[in-house]
């Protein structure tokens, strides 16, 4: 089943990602307010207020140098794991999918594979 | 080839250090990134789609074996162990960190690198023939002017803030193997009937959204006028230039709403104003950058080289390659060596920092020293000797570097597309990665024979899918990858922007439509006909029946 | 607005003539360009220096011939991206041959500083807190240049050809 047809039944969950200022890797607000590597342990909310509060925390980040560019995306939860909706995205969390050694972080066990992942997206 | 001179090094290192302070700026929070931005663009520093990007600058395309040996050092230390040689004529670096950014460039200086300009609304990187020098075909070293307007070009006061970025191209040969009808300004090295030479100047070429092919604005300008010329130009294009709109700030876009005859009015008032100046080419100038262009010292060889022929028929896998690989030089008895860096099923234009190293030392010991970056993201020895040719060969295929496949089929230039990069829609290395599977038999490649395709991953046409003979555009179609394919393109002197062939394929569909096309074109070709040809000669109706037929 | 000036801030002793407004004050008074070519006779007789605003995309060919009325230009920078005044500026000193006061003003910022002297500013509306030291630390970073401009010292070439052959 496609990620779009399962997020037509549901309201959608939005996560808030930015790249880390002095290293820049792509990172993902948690609900502690730390930054993650890892999709999946970033906050998801459905909640409009709750991703603008997250985005201002983004912002104060952004001033306080450890974050640059933040916006807010779409994901699906599938069995528990966190989904971007957009080829994009799930291609800025996983890495390039042209060659294995090209991710930027350890792969997360959890994650599936980024070339199937594409594919089903 | 050029070596910087005491003041070069200086100014580099003035720039180097200048960076760094700009760096500590932004990371105590004196500059915002908004203010910030412009300034890492200069100086080639990208935010991509996972990490920071550096664009290092490869002047005219030609390295030394002590500079291709310093990237790769540079890949080692502070990347992930591989570079990207790009369209025009850079190499990328895909994950340098911020902070280490101003040591990468301390780094590059010790080897007379930077990379001032490769980014930002800036006069960019300036390209040329990748034979340059070694070409039969050549008038002039256009890497000798490349050098001038390199220097005429660095943190130029009045041109650091353009309304877009801005590209310059010169070729020596009428043969164009540099694109000058694809550049905002392009440099044709031309002779006069009195044999003088000097340069057609060519403005307003570009592919991205709206490609155009190049105006003729000066039929022959005489090379002391050169930067003058340059300068009215910009000047002309940096007061009118659209300022409101990006995706109309292109000087192209400026010479279609003037009108060429009106636009060249414009710059020829200003020209005259200012020719004559203090931009003024002395012979002397000119002579003296020469001299680091002079042809290296070549022994005095025969054409025929019986070993190397003797070679050539024992070997087929070696005459294969020197079938592709191999161009003719301009002194008899050596050769130019193209290095694919299009494996079948690797990402086109990348090389390992131990691939780079393996070139560094042929070039050093076989090719005087001298290495060429070409826009179609290959590498070039361009002085080899015949005699050498085999060993060269051996080497390069033992390191993955020596796929037989130049100007065919599976040569294929690919931006990084969505894989890396922030602007794109859709992939293009995969696509481009599953075509070189798919053609993978080389006796078929070398059946098809010259064949170019080009794919760009956004409309921004970093893959210069407009000029390939078959070009490939990514778009994004609900939220799914499908790619446009267009036919027809060419970038040399028979400048031609392709035409779309019919309704997109989707990532799954786009393999098969290529082969499609191709086995029309196979199935209709006359006697010698290259795929242009044939296509002009039959137009699209045979290539869409078979690629539409029944799905 | 700070005023940067030969490296010190200064006042500025200009006023803008507020819109619309009939009777010029005493002393320096800067004019749009709008305001100049609608009350020029009037203007011409005022006591006091006259100054001109141009905006970036109003050309000093418009004022060339009227350059002679005024002791300070002053250009906009809309945005800093907006490049145009520095093509304005090097054509108001080195074609119109303009000897008064020529400043930046807009979005000004320090990085600009040492293109914006070199293409023939000598006077700054920088909002920067240390805009002295900015100053200072901006002109010195690079002190060689590779393009000839009417306020740049000597180019490479001319250092190359001073330092004679063997320089390396």
């Amino acid at each position: 089943m496609s990620a779009k047809n399962t997020s037509q039944k549901k309201a959608s969950l939005q996560v808030v990602t930015a790249n880390r200022l002095r290293q820049g890797d792509v990172v993902y607000l948690t609900d502690t307010g730390r930054w993650s590597l890892h999709l999946n342990e970033s906050r998801a909310s459905a909640d409009k207020a709750v991703v603008e509060a997250m985005l201002a925390k983004a912002a104060e980040d952004v001033a306080a140098r450890l974050v640059v560019a933040p916006y807010a995306f779409e994901v699906v939860e599938i069995d528990g794991i966190l989904q971007p909706l957009s080829t994009r995205e799930t291609i800025r969390a996983a890495g390039p999918t042209v060659r294995a050694d090209y991710r930027s972080t350890p792969p997360d066990p959890k994650q599936q594979d980024p070339k199937q992942q594409v594919r089903a997206a | 080839m050029y070596r910087y001179d005491e003041f070069d090094l200086a100014f580099v290192k003035q720039r180097v250090k200048q960076f760094r302070g700009q760096v500590e700026r932004r990371l105590s929070g004196e500059l915002t990134e908004d203010e910030f931005k412009p300034l890492r663009l200069m100086n080639g520093l990208y935010l991509q789609l996972h990490a920071y990007m550096l664009r290092v600058a490869v002047p005219y395309g030609t390295l030394s074996s002590r500079q291709l040996r310093k990237l790769a050092a540079i890949a080692r230390k502070y990347d992930r162990g591989y570079g990207h040689f790009t369209t025009r004529q850079n190499i990328q670096y895909n994950w340098p960190k911020l902070v280490d950014v101003p040591d990468i460039l301390e780094e590059l200086a010790t080897v007379e690198m930077h990379a001032i300009q490769t980014s930002g609304n800036c006069i960019r990187n300036v390209t040329a023939d990748h034979f340059a020098g070694a070409a039969g075909d050549e008038i002039e070293d256009p890497r000798v002017y490349g050098e001038i307007i390199r220097q005429w070009s660095s943190l130029h006061p009045e041109f650091s803030f353009l309304p877009r970025k801005f590209k310059i191209a010169v070729t020596g040969a009428p043969n164009d193997r540099a694109a000058v009808r694809f550049h905002d300004i392009g440099l044709q090295i031309r002779r006069n009937a009195a044999g003088e030479v000097g340069f057609e100047v060519i403005v307003g070429g570009g592919l991205g959204r709206t490609p155009y092919i190049g105006v003729t604005i000066r039929e022959f300008l005489p090379k002391q006028h050169l930067l003058s010329y340059l300068e009215a130009v910009l000047r002309v294009y940096n007061q009118l230039g659209r300022r409101d709109n990006i995706y109309k700030a292109r000087i192209k876009i400026l010479v279609q709403q003037t009108g060429a005859e009106a636009f060249r009015d414009l710059v020829e008032d200003e020209w005259l104003q200012i020719k004559d100046g203090a931009l003024t080419l002395p012979a002397e100038e000119i002579q003296r950058i020469e001299a680091y262009f002079a042809p290296p010292a070549f022994e005095t060889l025969e054409a025929n080289q019986p070993a190397f022929e003797a070679r050539r028929f024992e070997d087929r896998a070696f005459a294969r390659w020197v079938r592709s690989n191999v161009t003719p030089h301009k002194a008899p008895g050596y050769a130019c060596v193209t290095i694919s860096l299009k494996p079948e099923g690797e990402a086109p234009g990348d090389a390992s920092a131990g691939q780079m190293e393996v070139v560094a030392d042929l070039a050093e010991r076989l090719s005087f020293d001298e290495i060429r970056v070409s826009h179609e993201q290959n590498l070039v020895l361009p002085h080899v000797r015949l005699t050498d040719l085999a060993e060269v060969w051996k080497t390069l295929e033992a390191n993955g570097l020596g796929t037989p496949n130049a100007g065919l089929v599976s040569d294929i230039i690919a931006c990084p597309g969505l894989d890396y990069c922030n602007l794109a829609n859709a992939r293009s290395i995969p696509v481009a990665q599953r075509i070189t599977q798919r053609f993978s038999d080389l006796k078929r490649q070398h059946e098809i024979g010259d064949l170019k395709i080009k794919i760009s991953g956004c409309i921004n046409a970093c893959g210069h899918h407009h000029v390939g003979h078959i070009g490939i555009l990514g778009v994004d179609k609900k939220g799914e990858e499908f790619y446009q394919i267009t036919l027809g393109g060419s970038a040399d002197q028979n400048a031609a922007i392709g035409k779309i062939i019919g309704p997109a394929f989707s990532y799954d569909e786009v393999v098969d439509a290529v082969d499609s096309i191709v086995a029309t074109y196979l199935e209709q070709r006359r006697e010698g006909e290259r795929f242009n040809d044939t296509l002009a000669r039959i137009g699209h109706a045979p290539f869409k029946e078979k690629l539409y037929a029944a799905a | 607005m700070p005023l940067l000036k030969d490296g010190k801030l200064v006042e500025d002793s200009w006023t803008p003539l507020a819109e619309g407004a009939e009777a010029t004050p005493e002393g320096g008074v800067i004019v749009t360009l709008e305001q100049w070519q609608a009350g020029r006779e009037r203007l011409r007789g005022h006591n006091g220096r006259l100054g001109l605003r141009l905006k970036s995309d109003q050309s000093p060919a418009a004022i060339a011939d009227d350059l002679g009325h005024f002791d300070l230009i002053a250009l906009e920078f809309p945005r800093f991206g907006d490049g145009r005044a520095y093509s304005h500026a090097r054509l108001l000193r080195e074609r119109h041959g303009f000897k008064g006061e020529l400043r930046a003003v807009g979005n000004v910022l320090r990085d600009q500083l040492l293109f914006m002297l070199r293409c023939g500013f000598d006077a700054f509306e920088i909002a920067n807190e240390n805009a002295v030291e900015a100053w200072r630390e901006a002109v010195a970073e690079i002190d060689l240049f590779y393009q000839p401009t009417g306020s740049s010292g000597p180019t490479l070439g001319v250092l190359r050809r001073a330092a004679g052959p063997g320089a390396r």
